[in-house]
């Protein structure tokens, strides 16, 4: 057990306010959760980016712009089912960005599961906000 | 939104062009992770002036990478426990409405201005390298007055630091300031594709009293949240360019995979002077650039 697993070491601040320290140490199941997304998401989109780039180089069709468009997600989907190059790196970039998300979503589930209301608000109101971005991508 | 169409050399092929981006970003994620600011301020300049990017581009393609850099590094913090979440889900709060605005900001009002967004640059480097200096004398540690959301919420924490050799105790303060720093940290790494580290490892460590390490490591994992935000925002709204972004990403994946393996061995002295460099880069290249020197 390495010594930063035990917080509050008495004597180092002056009077710590009692009675919050059980709410001060995250539960370890947060901190092993939040690994276990971020190196699934992580994982996940650099497989299917790096399967993506391989059929890039074998396929041709590099290129250096922007579609430009709104994510269509119907053409989304279809372009995935048929492996065409850039619809498989752009889905390998959306599961990237959405991993983040993610790991918000279990944030906040598992502090309202704590009863802890202050940072279950706190993550809702960061979820929202995602929520938000998404809305203003897909309208702009 | 249609961009100008950037100058890539045709004559390379596509392979040998994905490899050197992909090259460029290693390198940009093991600078970005040994000092916790995500590589961005590198990887723009270099996917522009090595590459001949439209910088809407570099900024989209940067600001995915720093998804995966902060995503990838904050796997290691967390586990060493050297990431204060609380303080980090406090801060996310600020760092996550700049950040959709800066985001905002670039794919519209500023969908035609590659040059205002160039321009940009230079005072984030210059403000980067001034709060780099101020930080410089000490890592925080003196006396700092209560701050009753920090109790409320019980932000503070403690962290075995190795090479002091012994349990350090912290307790954040001017939570007001820190939440004013993330929003704009916020703000600049979705206009500009930086993780804003750059602005948050210093004011943490400042202003709210907490130490460098855990400041650095805190400050790395509210990237991931911050730049996704604003890259969902440019990848939504069609403004990713996937043949760049997908050699960038997992090449500043696997630089920050090595930078933060290295992270516990380097010294204070080591970050800062690493942290220098990437500045000086930065600033060199920029400058360079507004000058006409190099296009």
């Amino acid at each position: 057990v390495s010594p930063a697993e035990e917080p509050g070491t008495p004597g180092a601040e002056s009077s710590p306010p009692r009675g919050r320290d059980e709410a001060v140490a995250l539960p370890a199941s947060l901190r092993t959760a939040i690994v276990w997304t971020l190196r699934a998401g992580v994982g996940l989109s650099a497989g299917i980016l790096a399967v993506g780039l391989i059929d890039l180089a074998v396929r041709g069709g590099f290129s250096a712009t922007a579609s430009g468009q709104r994510v269509d997600w119907s053409a989304l989907a279809n372009g995935f089912a048929v492996f065409s190059p850039p619809t498989v790196l752009l889905v390998g970039i959306l599961v990237l960005i959405l991993t983040p998300v993610l790991r918000v979503i279990l944030s906040f589930a598992l502090f309202a599961r704590q009863r802890d209301g202050a940072f279950a608000a706190l993550t809702l109101f960061v979820l929202l906000m995602l929520i938000g971005s998404v809305l203003i991508g897909v309208t702009l | 939104v249609a961009f100008p169409a950037p100058l890539l050399p045709g004559a390379l092929s596509t392979v040998l062009l994905v490899a050197l981006i992909a090259a460029v970003a290693v390198g940009a994620g093991m600078v970005g992770a040994l000092l916790g600011l995500g590589g961005g301020l590198f990887m723009v300049p270099a996917l522009v002036v090595l590459f001949g990017l439209d910088i809407h581009l570099a900024i989209a393609a940067s600001l995915v990478s720093v998804v995966a850099t902060s995503s990838g590094s904050a796997t290691t913090y967390v586990h060493e426990g050297l990431s204060d979440l609380r303080l980090a889900m406090f801060l996310e709060v600020a760092t996550v409405i700049g950040g959709i605005a800066g985001a905002v900001v670039t794919v519209t009002v500023l969908a035609h201005r590659s040059d205002l967004l160039v321009l940009a640059f230079v005072p984030v480097v210059v403000a980067a390298a001034v709060l780099m200096f101020r930080s410089r004398r000490e890592d925080v540690r003196r006396e700092a007055p209560r701050d009753r959301v920090a109790e409320r919420l019980g932000l503070r924490g403690s962290y075995y630091d190795e090479r002091l050799g012994r349990v350090v105790v912290y307790r954040a303060s001017r939570t007001g300031a820190g939440l004013a720093v993330s929003a704009v940290a916020g703000v600049v790494s979705g206009l500009l594709g930086i993780g804003g580290g750059t602005f948050k490892v210093p004011a943490m460590n400042s202003f709210m009293n907490i130490p460098i390490r855990v400041a650095t490591a805190t400050s790395n994992f509210m990237i991931g949240v911050t730049a996704a935000a604003g890259a969902v925002v440019y990848a939504l709204s069609g403004q990713v360019a996937v043949s760049v972004t997908a050699p960038v990403a997992l090449g500043m994946l696997a630089g920050t995979t090595l930078g933060a393996r290295w992270h516990r061995f380097a010294s204070f002295g080591q970050l800062k002077i690493g942290f220098g460099a990437i500045l000086v880069v930065a600033a060199a290249v920029m400058v360079l650039r507004g000058a006409g020197v190099i296009a």
